[in-house]
């Protein structure tokens, strides 16, 4: 360790030049980040100060980052090397992507995929050209003759090529890149994404390399940073750029158009409780403060919340989780084990059982909705036509049900985890399927000869070995049910969630208060409470798993 | 291989990069229609009628307007988009084909019609998403209830300057219920004073009724009870049982789980939902609940309708249902569907009259886009007469303007035969839908929702829902 970091790399004059102009572009990039973020805060333009509070925030960072990188360049470390690739990477793609915008690029799509279908059909001719050069592989005992055939459906292919391009509009296209690149913004861009991209080249040299000391791992570092690279950018701009500004919206009373910082007031109301005692034959109204409505009672004692709704939602969502995960978990690993059996059909079986969860969740919902309607639905249909079936028997009478599945606040909760369980059974099969055909039989084998029965093989077995699919299928299940959303929505429709709040979900939830009723703030309050509350049983599991595991 | 490999790389790139070319030369013909623009758009509205509203309307003969319009500077065509919610393809296809004639119609307009989704794919969170992204189109339709709340939060724009410098335009062309709202000014609390937009129709609550299970059962035929003001809250009742007592799996009502159909009660029993002034809920006064009860009744005591929280149209249309509580915009799919013979009543008469309600929704203009003027224009041509009565010819809604020609032309369009039962609960001092200008509507909303959910499945009892149906609802309003 002490005589790699001993040993100072040698530098050539070119590397050393490449790296003061590094600098140099890093400092200049600092002060262009920081003038933006002054003039962000600035804008009038902006009107939603959160977004431009986030945004700020962004480039404030990125000019700490290209300081850092000065530093460092001028300091010889590696690191300031990986920090410039980044920036550099990521404000040249970026200065692309907004460059293309501007030509005009992305509201275009829409035009080039009509105009794709319009002219698809000269294609044929590519296919025509491919034809051609393919009989000439029959002429292998004339080398002149296929390679003259290979020659005319190459030429066949490119000209319908071309001329498809041409239909589609690709003098227009070049025109129009010709006269957008005269818009200044576009020059600008163009430029930076010039530069940005220059630097990033410069920087990825092998000399720069060796001038830092970078060693095979750097490279290979580099190189896998590159290849996820586009991936990451996505999920950073798609995915953790609107997770944390989830996060700072929280923290305020944002209705979408408008947003004041609030600081934990939005918290605060999810979580408030108040316990009080209820004198007998009082209502609870008379003991909770104002603002507290009744949440539970307990004899004497009651418990107000100021947002009643958000624990309703959470309980539902809990009593969902807990149903769904036994009705689809249990029964699927027992309907794995018998689909594991080699008896003739059985793939027949096992797709029938695989079915259900590669239907749209909407859909389905849907249909269940038609076999739940009291009146007409096949349900109750079905359900009166056994009782018929009883009714011929002697002295008996039973009247006809008219169950409201959905409609009544003791039905509509478990019709729903009915349908989910039903719906994610086969897909967790499949994953038990997977698990049980990767045990070896040959344990089963000495198993049997030590004499084990069926039930003692699986307990001391198929259990133990299934754990980790086990614990897999458990933790996307219990993920999946504690966001639970389209099934009471389809379901139950708006307003609320379902009679009497019966089937709201907190995903339901925190959409009603943030699409419904404009309360965007809140609702991202909601989202991180969930968010936390379900990384929290995934974590408690993991902890069972890990001692699980253990022993 | 490798070499094949190479080459169908390179190829795959310049065909990407030469499409992406392609792409370069179409950009200027897709131009989004409200252009963010906030100089050009704060100008226009801050002068709006001086230069381009009045020109086509105040002069109407050809050869004036085409040099007010086209004089010295060549003015480009304004793209509008505009949306509203249809029920059903039927209605869409008459407002593409609407929008169609509007474009050929309107001088320098051009119209893009887009068909937004139902009441149950959430049309209006849909376009409150648009509108926070500033993708929303140029004019809309929203329901009476949501005018406050996207008025308050200034998501459309006050036609009241446009409308005054249109000579042709008259606030009392249009039912007074949905006006009082459309122009209230929340700042003074005065009505009048402002112009949210227009309303596209108006509709109200009757009975669909099923003439053959009510014959069958031996009940009197409501219509000629109605029509000796005998069509009482009791003889609904009764008919209700008797078409029960049919037995399987008929029943004897239906009426749809949202905030009108129970509020029908409400209504009829004298009570309301608010207080005089809209700031408070209503809903636990001695009328309100005895409405309640009476509907609770129908429920839990004598089980004759449909149980509340189903959909009770699909039985209806079954011809499981005697008698069903819905609005003109039912009528299409009881015209498509009803194997049976059917028709309309007014509803019921209850302690407090037979109040049924006065349905609306209004086009409104996005207070973002580019072009106020062409907007207004867009505006008053979707709420013509002509416009109106194409419209209300597919059966689904009611004109919105106050004319005995358009009252005529409704009683027209038939099955069913009775629609004077609509115009009769019109006429009936009806209670209007209406926006809460001093609290949030979806909030009220799902609070009382679950309550007369809860009350009506049995799952509350009266006392119960008397004492907590405003406790939440409350919270709805501004503090």
């Amino acid at each position: 360790m002490a005589t790699t970091t001993a040993r100072k790399p040698a530098t050539t004059a070119g590397a050393a030049l490449v790296i003061r102009l590094g600098a140099a572009w890093h400092a200049l990039l600092a002060f262009g980040l920081v003038a933006a973020t002054w003039a962000l805060l600035q804008a009038r333009w902006v009107q939603r100060d959160g977004l431009r509070l986030y945004v700020a925030g962004l480039i404030l960072l990125a000019a700490v980052a290209s300081v850092s990188a000065l530093v460092l360049l001028l300091r010889r470390d590696r690191r300031g090397r990986a920090i410039s690739l980044g920036l550099n990477y990521i404000f040249g793609v970026g200065s692309l992507l907004s460059l293309l915008g501007v030509l005009g690029l992305y509201i275009s799509l829409d035009e080039v995929a009509a105009s794709f279908n319009r002219w698809v059909w000269l294609l044929l001719g590519v296919l025509v050209g491919f034809l051609i050069g393919s009989v000439g592989d029959r002429f292998t005992h004339a080398p002149t003759t296929q390679a003259a055939f290979h020659r005319v459906g190459g030429w066949v292919m490119g000209a319908s090529a071309i001329i498809l391009l041409l239909a589609m509009g690709l003098i227009q296209g070049v025109i129009g890149l010709l006269s957008g690149l005269g818009d200044p913004l576009a020059l600008v861009l163009l430029s930076a994404t010039v530069l940005f991209g220059l630097f990033f080249w410069l920087m990825l040299r092998p000399q720069l390399a060796v001038a830092f000391g970078a060693g095979e791992r750097d490279a290979e570092a580099v190189s896998g940073f590159l290849f996820i690279a586009p991936n990451l950018l996505g999920f950073m701009l798609f995915f953790a750029g609107p997770l944390l500004f989830s996060l700072y919206l929280s923290f305020t009373n944002s209705d979408s158009f408008t947003a004041e910082f609030v600081g934990l007031r939005n918290y605060i109301e999810i979580f408030s409780l108040q316990f009080a005692q209820v004198p007998p034959g009082q209502r609870s109204g008379a003991v909770l403060s104002s603002g507290y409505i009744e949440l539970v009672r307990l004899g004497d004692f009651v418990i107000g919340a100021k947002d009643r709704i958000f624990w309703i939602a959470l309980w539902n969502t809990i009593v969902y989780c807990f149903w769904v995960t036994m009705l689809s978990v249990v029964p699927a690993l027992l309907v794995a084990t018998v689909l594991n059996s080699k008896i003739p059909g059985m793939q027949f079986f096992r797709a029938i059982y695989f079915i259900p969860s590669i239907a749209g969740v909407v859909g389905v919902a849907v249909i269940w909705k038609w076999l739940y309607n009291s009146n007409i639905g096949f349900l109750n249909y079905g359900i009166n036509q056994v009782l018929g079936l009883f009714n011929r028997l002697p002295f008996v009478e039973i009247a006809p049900v008219q169950i409201s599945w959905l409609a009544s606040q003791q039905t509509a909760l478990a019709s729903i985890i009915l349908m989910a369980a039903w719906q994610l059974l086969g897909f967790n099969t499949i994953l038990f399927l997977a698990g049980l055909q990767g045990i070896p039989g040959e344990i089963y084998e000495a198993a049997t000869i030590d004499g084990a029965s069926n039930l003692q093989r699986f307990r001391y077995m198929t259990l133990p070995l299934l754990a980790p699919t086990t614990f897999f299928v458990v933790t996307t299940t219990l993920i999946t049910t504690l966001q639970v959303f389209s099934e009471p929505f389809v379901m139950t429709p708006p307003p609320g969630g379902g009679p009497n709040n019966s089937t709201m979900t907190a995903v339901l939830y925190l959409y009603q208060r943030g699409f419904n009723r404009f309360e965007q703030g809140y609702a991202a309050a909601v989202a991180w409470v969930v968010f936390l509350f379900i990384f929290a049983v995934t974590l408690v599991q993991f902890r069972i798993q890990r001692r699980y595991g253990d022993m | 291989m490798q070499r094949m490999q190479r080459r169908f790389s390179w190829i795959s790139l310049i065909a990407i990069l030469t499409l992406a070319l392609a792409a370069c030369g179409g950009g200027t013909t897709a131009q989004p229609t409200t252009a963010p623009a906030p100089t050009e758009a704060a100008a226009a509205t801050e002068a709006p009628a001086a230069t381009e509203a009045p020109a086509p309307t105040e002069a109407p003969a050809p050869t004036e307007a085409a040099a007010a319009t086209e004089a010295p500077v060549a003015m480009d065509e304004v793209a509008l988009r505009w949306r509203t919610r249809p029920d059903n393809q039927a209605e869409i296809d008459v407002y593409s084909q609407i929008s169609s004639e509007l474009d050929a119609q309107l001088d320098n307009i051009s119209l893009t019609y887009e068909p937004g989704g139902s009441e149950t794919s959430s049309y209006q969170d849909v376009l409150k998403t648009e509108l926070s992204a500033g993708t929303a189109p140029d004019v809309f339709w929203i329901p009476g209830t949501d005018i406050a709340d996207f008025a308050t939060r200034g998501l459309i724009l006050d036609l009241r300057d446009l409308a005054d410098a249109d000579a042709d335009y008259n606030d009392g062309d249009f039912y007074p219920g949905p006006m009082f709202h459309l122009t209230f000014n929340p700042e003074t609390g005065m009505t009048g004073e402002t112009l949210w937009g227009l309303p596209r129709d108006v509709s109200t609550f009757a009975l669909y009724i099923n003439n053959d299970l009510i014959e069958q059962a031996g009940a009197e035929d409501p219509r000629v009870l109605a029509a000796n003001g005998e069509w009482t809250w009791d003889k609904f009742l009764e008919t209700a049982v008797a078409v029960n007592n049919l037995g399987g799996d008929v029943k004897g009502f239906g009426m749809n789980a949202w905030w009108a159909n129970p509020g029908l009660f409400i209504n009829s029993a004298g009570g309301g939902f608010f207080n005089e002034d809209r700031t408070a809920c209503a809903l636990d006064s001695d009328a309100s609940v005895a409405g309640m009860e009476f509907a609770s009744r129908l429920y839990n005591e004598f089980g004759v309708a449909v149980p509340y929280g189903e959909d009770s149209e699909p039985p209806f249309l079954a011809g499981n249902v005697g008698m069903f509580l819905n609005g003109r915009w039912a009528t299409p799919g009881t015209r498509a569907s009803a194997a049976f013979d059917w028709d309309v009543v007014d509803v019921p008469i209850g302690p407090g009259g037979a109040r049924s309600w006065l349905f609306w929704g209004a086009y409104v203009v996005n207070a973002n886009t580019a072009h106020p003027e062409a907007a207004w224009q867009l505006v008053r041509a979707l709420t013509t007469a002509e416009t109106q009565s194409k419209i209300a010819e597919l059966g689904a809604n009611i004109p919105s303007r106050v004319s005995d020609e358009a009252i005529q032309a409704f009683l027209t369009y038939t099955p069913p035969a009775n629609n004077q039962a609509f115009i009769n609960n019109l006429a009936n001092d009806p209670a209007v839908e209406g926006p809460l200008w001093a609290g949030s509507w979806p909030e009220f909303d799902a609070a009382t929702g679950s309550k007369f959910t809860a009350l009506l499945n049995g799952d509350l009892t009266l006392e119960d829902y008397r004492a907590t149906v405003c406790e939440e609802a409350n919270q709805a309003f501004d503090q």
